[in-house]
């Protein structure tokens, strides 16, 4: 039964600020509203311009699964099981994060953790692989309806995701992109940015919502209580945290820094036997959902529960107690805290006791000083949780705020001069700044080997600080290593070396980490390892420049019937979604699929196709392959070798250009970033060199001046053709790749947003084509001969 | 139809000229023409683009609309309306007043950079909100005007960072460069419509083409143009007046946002500031020929110069990645840029770099001087020089370094530019820095002890010889004495039992030190001074060698001289001992190439002197050091006695002779008695034993026995001192041809 304002929603469409209390039913707002106006809405027009996703971005991880088993149930009691899909992306089920891939255009909900979806909005996909973040950005960025909740607590990402739409709207889109905040508490300022300067569409909780389940919710007290303890001694809050504790009840003490929680956990455990639970951020995520899911359970033992954790629990987790014991913090984590205590009204006697830290870190003194204030204004009261939101207002925290010129430049996904990425965490979450991601694995006398390869999973976040320390400690004992992105080797850990961001790896011998405590330098323990389950997609292209893997898909496919098979699945794609799209656009996404691998014909791939083939395989001879039946290909003859510029440098032939349909240069563009390797910048590799050593220009293995014999391919043909691409790579100028694509980026009419999902239409196509090629040949073993 | 104009007001450098060159093609490819295009040439850079000449200078007078400059963080920007910066706040309201289309973009960002100070009005938390104040300006100005934002500072992750092109946040002392913008906007554009056209016409041809036509007027010069005044080390360039041209400020502030910090550098993973601002490092003195040393250079500048015609977005997005690459991450100091130039760490089509030195002089504004041009191409040597960044910057790191390693440092770095340069004898000099600095931390304690600071590892011989040799026999007698060297898997039991002390190498004894069981090289002991004499050198060093217990077991008498090492030609050997070669330079280059690992010290190509010169003792003696070699011959030991080396010393050479006669005549019957006394008439010993262990052939050292002996035998040609222990040769000479 919905909630009356939850029905306006879905009349009215959603707005871009929904604003009720915590524990309002939000979530189902966001749900169920989108899947009526997209799929039910007597108006044709309500259900095309209503996006085809809806993406739900939420701050926690155990959020995301609440929400997920929830709107599973919906689709099932709903019958759109089929209709509609539902996926989620959040760090340790990386291998989900692209389910939608089959079927790109299929009505679907994605659920996530708000730096999984942010990150690829920013083209840096986070657990993605560098050469797919194009297409998550596309994709995204077009056709989406992004959700987020509780927007106090988005920290740098509220700013961000403003931008985001903000530039959408400006820069344009193919598909219809919208996006709402829900929040209890904010100021609808915070929502101001300078290219979403203001919110159009607000829908608050109305007087006609209070009735009912609601009702109940909204009417729910705590009682605020001061409590006298040394804020300095673990001991003493422990002690305050047991005095409070009623048997039977869960009881949650929240405190400000992990330190803290570490301490005041200790002590209970030396004080009592009653369950007590310990959750903060620095835990690997498998732990820290374990850890999360017991301070969750619905049931409580019969002495009660404890849970000790920091402001990692305030954000939207659904759970209740009957005593909550916190540290005075900035008054939204306050309104928070005490949205976590008689959630739903279910308890007589609810307190809620607080005191003053020792130390306002990690807040500023002066909004710690300003709660406590606020907060002894109502000591001795009942509250309901819309008193307290109301009780206090707050500065407005500045954000670093991602700009136009910001978004322009990450389009572009080349490496960096050192080889890595950059880093758009501080435009995601606060703090990340100075951390340094830990993993642990069993290493035995010898440094650990190339193939080593710590995944999102294994990884704790741990203060700059302490690694640091560590290191130190550690001098030289062979016990951390830090991954050389150059030589693709781990080395030896210097304590100069560690800096914010990086990964290291650590011997699990070398502690500082149990599965119950989470990070903890003074843990000696070795650390149990985490049983990893690879993606393989993010695995399989992400490291070396040569791999290919979506040319060997298990069966010989002729290249011929791959490109038609390409085009016709981008032509599906198109008619589903691209109604929007001009006529010459279209043209060029379709003859871009149909032309792609063109470049295939190269002898350098076809040998290594060839080369693939299993003893028991015979694969007839005079075809011109598109696949081969193996996952791995024979190596390239020359380093770096990419089809796909083939492809490119053919179409830009005199005789290629008369392949190409009115907008050449965007054609050519999409056929060249199909793997998603060559976009804006186009160089070199210092190992790219002539393999005659004639001293030719070589670039991605193809050479200056090489003569590729003439080409016969379904509807294809070209005479034979001298490969040119002596300019491509220079700064500028006439022949050079940057001359052909950054216009197409700053061209009005395109931008980074539209560009990014022609191009992800186009590499769907390909991925779809390649899973279902329309027609195979039979390589299996041979005495029949050829075919 | 494409004009190609050349301006010859615009060129590579001073900074100031180099700047107005990006600055034109930045405003035309942006504001006019997007596809003019640009690139540097010898007189001047070449703009490339549909307008003619004068539509090219009605277009700056007419349609340009000025990139907003706004510095709402600095105090005299004068959007505060305190009254305080009475001329800064006149320039912003006359602004404000007008109504001209040009300064739209100007004037929205007026308003919203007086909205972002006025949330500060005491003066106070004003300052010390300062990053603050940035930061809201990066979030809140209008898109335009981020250009001169990410020019001035580079907002990282750490905070503010100023890159120097725009002084600090668009200050050069109390300059504001944005307020002083404005006042040259008003002279040339005129806010009011006011301006003296023609004037303005003529400053902006003068600008564009360096002509001397139209009036400067007087105003701050900024940093750019330090000849403006008068000479490069004449000029004052405090907050004094000087004569400017107003359309040249400008032009030279619109060209600095090129260098606006892109994302990619600031959100890259360097963690030194540097590396957020585009072709920016930390300063190296070296080499800036017009600064004293004692001058505070803040940063340099590698300014790119392309001669690929190249469109405003393509030169933005080189500047935006500014790729300088050395050693698989972003150049950092001018050391590494100058590498990065020479081993294609940049963009094709950059040609060369301008690089230049940002200076302060005291209580002036900083000053851009140019300091010489790299061009871009693959030099072998500077590669080489990476191997020791890891070392050298410990050196640099060091509190209170001693002269000695404060003087081999610059050198060394001078020395790399030098290599930038290719300057032929750079490489030579670097090494010899190095070995310079190494030897300085030989024999200092501290550097040695409680720096930790440990010998230079032996560096790669195949790599730097070629870079090294000039053919010289000197270059062969210094080549031959640092490739000599002992191996431990000859005997490794004996090595292994030797302990603390082995000497293996030359350098071990020149330097004190000591390879460990890893093959490292750690200090042993404080090594003796500094030698002057060559020959002083080799000879002690012998004498050393000779009677130092190498091995416990050592048998004295049996090895007097290290077993291997690169042989030297007979005539070169002679020379040097008869006082022929320049000594001075051998010491010179064995210095350096003690440096490399011996025991790949290798002469490939190695002429001989002619005419020979003779030494009757050397000929005597040498068979039997060469005799103490495993590749010398056969199984026959016939060695020299290890205290020979000391006796030669002390001038005895006519008794070594003599033992060494007796020593040849009990295992070869045919060597005839001569007078070796005539042989001590040969001077100098020490020339002699320094001769002696320098290291020849094993078919030299035949040709000099078979010499000694009786003539008319016949001599086995591979292996003469064999000869008489060879029944089967005597008797079977068929055999003997065979063989041969």
């Amino acid at each position: 039964m919905p909630y009356p304002y939850q029905e306006r929603l879905a009349q009215e469409g959603l707005p871009e600020l929904l604003r009720a209390p915590t524990g309002s039913g939000k979530t189902v707002a966001a749900v169920l509203p989108w899947l009526w106006r997209r799929r039910f809405h007597l108006d044709e027009h309500v259900r095309t311009t209503t996006p085809h996703w809806l993406v739900v971005a939420l701050p926690l991880r155990t959020l995301v699964d609440q929400i997920e088993t929830e709107v599973a149930r919906w689709l099932q009691n709903l019958g759109l099981t089929d209709d509609v899909g539902l996926h989620v992306l959040m760090g340790g089920r990386t291998n989900e994060a692209r389910g939608w891939a089959d079927t790109p255009t299929r009505d679907a909900i994605l659920v996530g953790s708000i730096d999984m979806l942010l990150s690829r909005v920013l083209n840096r996909g986070y657990a993605s692989s560098r050469y797919s973040w194009s297409i998550d950005f596309g994709m995204f960025n077009n056709g989406a309806q992004w959700v987020f909740d509780e927007v106090q607590l988005m920290g740098p990402a509220l700013p961000t995701s403003r931008q985001l739409q903000g530039l959408r709207d400006a820069m344009g889109t193919w598909l219809p992109t919208n996006s709402m905040w829900m929040s209890a508490t904010i100021d609808p300022t915070w929502l101001e940015t300078v290219d979403a300067p203001c919110v159009s569409s607000v829908i608050e909780i109305g007087e006609e919502d209070r009735q009912g389940g609601l009702a109940e919710r909204t009417a729910a007290t705590v009682h605020i209580e001061e409590l006298l303890v040394d804020p300095k001694k673990a001991k003493s809050i422990a002690e305050a945290v047991l005095a409070a504790h009623v048997a039977g009840t869960r009881t949650i003490c929240m405190v400000n820094t992990i330190n803290q929680a570490r301490g005041v956990h200790k002590q209970l455990q030396r004080l009592t036997d009653i369950d007590i639970v310990l959750v903060h951020s620095r835990f690997r995520p498998r732990d820290r959902a374990n850890a999360t899911d017991r301070a969750l359970a619905a049931q409580v033992p019969q002495d009660g529960r404890i849970v000790v954790t920091t402001q990692a629990f305030e954000a939207g987790v659904d759970v209740s107690s009957t005593t909550l014991i916190t540290e005075a913090a900035p008054w939204t984590s306050i309104v928070q805290r005490a949205g976590r205590c008689n959630r739903y009204g279910e308890a007589d006697e609810a307190r809620f006791l607080w005191y003053a830290p020792s130390q306002p870190a990690p807040y500023s003194e002066e909004a710690v000083a300003q709660a406590i204030e606020s907060l002894r204004q109502f000591e001795g009261q009942d509250v309901t949780s819309e008193q307290l939101a109301a009780g206090s207002f707050e500065l407005r925290p500045h954000h670093p705020v991602w700009r136009r010129r910001d978004m322009l430049e990450v389009f572009d996904t080349t490496p960096t001069i050192s080889g890595e990425d950059i880093d758009v965490s501080g435009y995601i979450r606060d703090g990340s700044d100075n951390d340094v991601f830990v993993g642990w694995r069993v290493i035995g006398d010898q440094a650990p080997g190339d193939d080593v390869a710590l995944e999102h999973e294994e990884l704790c976040r741990a203060p700059l600080g302490d690694v640091r320390a560590w290191a130190k400690k550690m001098g030289a004992q062979p016990s951390m290593w830090r991954r050389d992105p150059e030589a693709g080797i781990w080395r030896r850990l210097q304590e100069t070396e560690v800096h914010p961001g990086m990964t290291v790896l650590a011997a699990s011998e070398a502690g500082h980490y149990t599965t119950t405590l989470g990070w903890d330098p003074a843990a000696t323990t070795p650390v149990t390892e985490t049983d990893v389950v690879v993606d393989p997609l993010a695995q399989a292209s992400d490291e070396a420049a040569d791999d290919d893997r979506l040319s060997h898909l298990g069966q010989w496919v002729q290249l011929s019937v791959h490109l038609s098979d390409t085009a016709k699945r981008a032509r599906d794609l198109l008619d589903d979604h691209g109604e929007t799209l001009p006529e010459p656009v279209r043209e060029a996404v379709v003859s871009a699929a149909a032309l792609h691998d063109l470049g295939k014909v190269h002898p350098v791939f076809q040998a290594a196709l060839r080369a693939s083939a299993g003893d028991d395989e015979d694969v007839p001879d005079g075809l011109t392959w598109a696949k081969s039946s193996r996952r791995k290909r024979a190596p390239y003859s020359r380093p770096h070798f990419r089809h796909e510029l083939v492809s490119a440098v053919l179409l830009l032939s005199d005789a290629g250009r008369s392949l190409l349909p009115d907008e050449e240069e965007l054609t050519v563009y999409l056929v060249a970033a199909h793997h998603g390797r060559i976009r804006l910048g186009m160089r070199s590799l210092a190992h790219d060199r002539d393999p005659d050593q004639l001293g030719r220009t070589t670039v991605l293995g193809v050479v200056h001046g090489e003569k590729l014999a003439s080409i016969d391919v379904g509807r294809v043909h070209l005479p034979a053709t001298m490969l040119e691409v002596e300019g491509l790579t220079a700064l500028g100028g006439r022949g050079s790749w940057a001359r052909l694509s950054l216009p197409l980026r700053d061209r009005d009419d395109l931008g980074v947003f539209r560009l990014g999902w022609l191009e992800a239409v186009v590499r769907l196509a390909d991925w779809i084509a390649s899973a279902q090629p329309s027609e195979v040949v039979d390589t299996t073993s041979s005495l029949k001969g050829p075919a | 139809m494409t004009h190609a104009h050349v301006l010859t007001g615009c060129r590579p450098s001073p900074l100031g000229s180099y700047l107005q060159g990006l600055g034109v093609l930045r405003l035309v490819g942006g504001q006019v023409d997007a596809e003019a295009t640009g690139h540097w040439s010898e007189p001047g850079f070449v703009l490339a683009t549909r307008l003619s000449r004068h539509d090219l200078l009605a277009f700056f007078l007419g349609d340009y609309a000025p990139t907003p400059m706004v510095s709402p963080w600095n105090k005299g920007a004068g959007y505060r309306g305190d009254g305080k910066s009475k001329k800064a706040e006149q320039r912003v309201a006359s602004v404000l007043a007008s109504t001209d289309a040009r300064f739209r973009h100007l004037r929205d960002s007026i308003r919203v950079a007086q909205k972002i100070s006025n949330r500060f009005p005491d003066d106070k938390e004003f300052t010390a909100s300062k990053d603050q104040i940035i930061s809201m300006s990066r979030s809140e100005l209008p898109d335009p005007a981020l250009e001169w934002l990410d020019a001035a500072i580079a907002l990282t992750a750490d905070g503010p960072v100023y890159p120097h092109i725009l002084g600090t946040g668009g200050n050069l002392g109390r300059l504001d460069l944005s307020s002083n913008a404005m006042e040259h906007f008003d002279t040339v554009l005129g806010f009011e419509q006011t301006a003296d056209k023609e004037q303005s016409w003529s400053r902006l041809e003068d600008a564009l083409f360096g002509t001397q036509v139209a009036k400067h007027v007087k105003a701050p010069a900024g940093q750019y143009s330090p000849g403006q005044a008068g000479g490069i080390n004449t000029s004052s360039l405090g907050d004094g007046d000087s004569l400017v041209n107003p359309w040249s400020f400008i032009l030279q502030l619109e060209g600095a946002m090129t260098f606006a910090s892109g994302v990619t550098r600031r959100l890259g993973s360097e963690s030194d500031g540097h590396a957020a601002m585009p072709f920016t490092v930390r300063p190296t003195t070296t080499g800036s020929g017009h600064l004293a040393e004692q001058e505070n250079t803040k940063g340099e500048l590698w300014l790119p110069l392309w001669e690929t015609p190249s469109t405003a977005p393509e030169v933005r997005r080189l500047f935006a990645e500014a790729r300088l690459r050395w050693k698989q991450g972003a150049a950092r100091s001018g050391i590494d840029a100058a590498r990065a130039v020479s081993s294609l760490g940049v963009d094709r089509g950059v040609a060369s770099f301008a690089r230049t030195v940002i200076a302060e002089r005291l209580g002036q504004s900083p000053l851009a001087v140019s300091a010489g041009r790299f061009n871009v191409y693959e030099r072998s040597g500077v590669a080489l020089t990476a191997r020791l960044d890891g070392w050298l910057a410990r050196l640099r790191g060091l509190r209170n370094p001693p002269g000695t390693v404060r003087q081999g440092i610059r050198r060394a770095d001078g020395a790399v530019m030098g290599m930038a340069h290719g300057a032929g004898d750079a490489s030579l000099e670097w090494l010899t820095a190095i070995a310079e600095l190494d030897a300085a931390v030989s024999r200092n304690g501290r550097l040695r002890d409680e720096e930790a600071i440990q010998p230079v590892p032996p560096l790669p011989a195949r790599a730097w010889l070629p870079l090294l040799d000039d053919g010289t026999p000197e270059f062969a007698v210094a080549a031959a004495a640092a490739s000599l060297h002992e191996s431990p898997a000859d005997d490794r039991r004996r090595f292994v039992d030797a302990g603390h002390s082995w000497r293996l190498s030359v350098r071990d004894h020149v330097r004190g030190t000591k390879p460990t069981s890893e093959g490292r090289l750690r200090w042993d002991r404080r090594p003796a001074d500094t030698v002057l004499d060559v020959v002083d050198l080799l000879a002690h060093v012998h004498v050393t060698h000779a009677t130092h217990p190498r091995t416990v077991d050592d048998v004295p008498g049996e090895i007097t001289t290290m077993r291997h090492g690169t042989w030297l030609r007979q005539s070169v050997v002679e020379a040097f001992v008869n006082g022929l070669l320049d000594e001075r330079r051998i010491l010179t280059l064995l210095q350096p190439l003690l440096l490399l690992d011996p025991r790949a010290v290798r002469l490939d190509h190695q002429s001989g002197l002619t005419p020979p010169s003779v030494s009757p003792a050397w000929r005597l003696l040498a068979p039997l050091w060469a005799a103490g070699r495993p590749d010398a011959l056969g199984s026959v030991v016939l060695t020299a006695d290890s205290s020979w080396p000391t006796m030669l010393v002390r001038g005895a050479i006519g008794p070594v002779a003599q033992q060494a006669l007796v020593r040849l005549r009990t295992r070869l019957a045919d060597i005839p008695h001569l007078d070796y006394r005539r042989m001590a008439v040969e001077p100098d010993g020490r020339r002699l034993a320094a001769a002696l262990f320098l290291p020849i052939s094993p078919t030299t050292a035949g040709r000099l026995i078979a010499k000694t002996r009786l003539p008319g035998l016949h001599v086995h040609q591979d292996n003469p001192l064999e000869l008489q222990h060879s029944p089967k040769l005597r008797h079977s000479p068929k055999q003997e041809r065979n063989h041969a």
